[in-house]
């Protein structure tokens, strides 16, 4: 039985992903104190209730991405001649369904919560001698819960780019959209102090749906690349045309008539077959070791390109 | 230094909001309920539960028809009282036709999920009383404790091997009995150290009433725990046959 290689990622981009791994593991740490600072301070409102649970929720993705990098770290082997380049997107994927599947159930709770016209009672907390609507203290906690990830999804969003981290890439964006359930949370409080009965529930209704559609987008991430997708450029989402491009650089030596690509995303790394009709056999074991070699210069994700000659295309 | 843009903003909307906020009252009631009893109405359920509300028509005595009789003092507001079972109260609370209730509640879950409850303004301690000081035994095991039927103490009892016999006052017994800490002291028990169960004591609002919540609140935050005590005692000793 054969196995792949382990794959040998270029010491610049080595450097990066150390640097991802760090910025995950602040990311983390903001993420559990977000959790901490709304339990704290969560009170009855639904919105609020709604937006930490969708809290508690995105601590995953950044475990599931540090606990998948040492599984991905792995050589291949006799079960997993393929290796694990895929650990981060199952991980990513369990992560994904739990989301959407938490979305749909804020949503419905809420549509039930409108439907029965329930009211949203806020106590009082004792502080200084004073006694204040526990409302306001809610408001800090949500606030906070905004600052951190919309700073910490910039910084990752870059930084996922350099290494081709897809996943951690959507997390990005997910904790950059992330404020705006943090003010849904802050304007459904708000409305229940001003006498709005509706206020709340509305507010976790448009949290839900949030939570539903950051569900729904990580899931389509993952099942693409788990349904072997043709490589999705990371920043526009469309495909790249990188087996097009392989296509034409080997069509431009001497002695292939035709080639064709074909390639898939294993996580962060691109693997494929490249099929070509070569002019004469002369030398084609050669040959095709040369134009192996010369795919996997052509970019640092190519991991593995099998060349295969055929006749005909 | 001029202010950057983003403070001077930031500034702007506070005082905006402060304004906004200051100019009316904040939270507000979603029905209303502090207008009306600042307007001179405050509809009170009660239900019997001595020494907390005592009666069973007219106006109420007990403690907490007093609490209510001073927070409505605030305002000159009229009482009205409206005698009723707890599930009664419990369903006017929910439509908004009371604007409070009481009988001597203690907080759980299945009274937070029909009403606004207040944070506990007064908290009981259930224990075990002795005639004598000199009779606390060190632990409970096989020890016979009268209890009265309605309150539910048999399973911390039984955790701690005793052994619970119902009885029907709790006056002149012989058997060490267990009930709330006060109440043994009314009746001139020595309160073992074990604590079998707490009962913090809240009042029930209508959901959604924030602003109203806030006031009554405010008003309970100021009440000395002891002196609760006191007026406890002293009316489960006038009230005891």
């Amino acid at each position: 039985m054969i196995r792949r290689l382990p794959y040998d990622m270029p010491a610049h981009k080595r450097a990066n992903v150390h640097q991802l791994v760090r910025l995950e593991w602040i990311n983390l740490g903001f993420r559990v104190s977000i959790v901490i600072v709304l339990f704290l301070t969560m009170g009855n409102s639904q919105a609020m209730k709604a937006a930490w649970l969708e809290d508690i929720l995105t601590l995953v993705p950044p475990i599931a991405f540090l606990i998948a990098l040492h599984f991905r770290k792995r050589e291949p082997n006799d079960t997993f001649p393929y290796g694990y380049q895929r650990a981060t997107v199952v991980a990513f994927l369990c992560g994904s369904v739990v989301l959407t599947v938490l979305g749909i159930y804020l949503v419905a709770d809420s549509l039930m919560t409108l439907a029965k016209q329930e009211r949203t009672s806020i106590g009082s907390i004792e502080w200084l001698g004073h006694t204040w609507w526990q409302g306001w203290l809610m408001i800090l906690g949500l606030l906070y819960s905004v600052v951190p990830p919309f700073i910490i999804g910039r910084l990752q969003e870059k930084v996922a780019v350099t290494v081709h981290e897809k996943t951690v890439h959507v997390d990005a964006q997910v904790s950059k959209a992330d404020w705006m359930t943090g003010l849904a949370g802050v304007v459904g409080v708000l409305g229940i102090g001003l006498g709005f009965w509706w206020a709340d529930a509305a507010a976790a209704l448009v949290i839900g749906a949030d939570v539903f559609r950051d569900g729904y987008t990580n899931i389509k991430e993952a099942v693409g690349d788990l349904l072997d997708r043709r490589p999705h450029s990371i920043t526009t989402g469309k495909p790249e045309g990188l087996a097009e491009k392989l296509e034409q650089r080997l069509e431009l030596l001497s002695w292939v008539k035709q080639a064709a690509v074909r390639l898939r995303e294993e996580g962060n790394v691109i693997s494929g077959e490249a099929f070509v009709v070569p002019d004469c056999n002369l030398e084609l074991v050669a040959r095709l070791e040369c134009a192996r070699k010369l795919l996997k210069s052509q970019d640092w994700r190519v991991y593995e390109i099998v060349v295969v000659p055929v006749e005909k295309l | 230094m001029p202010p950057s843009l983003p403070l001077h903003l930031t500034v702007h909307v506070v005082l905006a909001l402060t304004l906004l906020l200051g100019g009316c009252r904040y939270p507000q009631d979603m029905a209303d309920s502090l207008n009306t009893v600042q307007n001179g109405d405050l509809h009170v359920g009660v239900t019997e539960n001595a020494p907390w509300v005592i009666g069973q028509k007219g106006t109420p005595t007990g403690l907490e028809p007093q609490l209510i009789k001073e927070l409505a003092s605030r305002w000159n507001t009229t009482v009205h009282w409206h005698w009723g079972t707890e599930s009664e109260l419990l369903d006017a609370l929910g439509s908004n036709q009371i604007h409070l209730a009481v009988g001597g509640f203690s907080q759980s879950p299945h009274l937070r999920k029909r009403a606004a409850l207040t944070k506990p303004y007064f908290v009981s301690e259930l224990r075990v009383g002795f005639k004598t000081e000199a009779a606390i035994p060190r632990d409970l095991i096989a020890v016979h404790v009268g209890i009265r039927r309605l309150q539910s103490l048999t399973g911390p009892l039984e955790e701690r091997h005793a052994y619970p016999a119902f009885i029907d006052q709790l006056g002149d017994q012989d058997l060490p009995v267990a009930t709330d800490d006060w109440r043994l002291e009314a009746y001139r028990r020595f309160p073992g150290p074990w604590v079998l169960r707490t009962a913090k004591h809240v009042m029930a609002l209508p959901k959604g009433e924030n602003g109203w919540m806030m006031e009554v609140q405010r008003y309970l935050n100021g009440l000395n725990p002891e002196s609760i005590r006191q007026r406890l005692i002293t009316l489960e000793r006038e009230s005891a046959p």
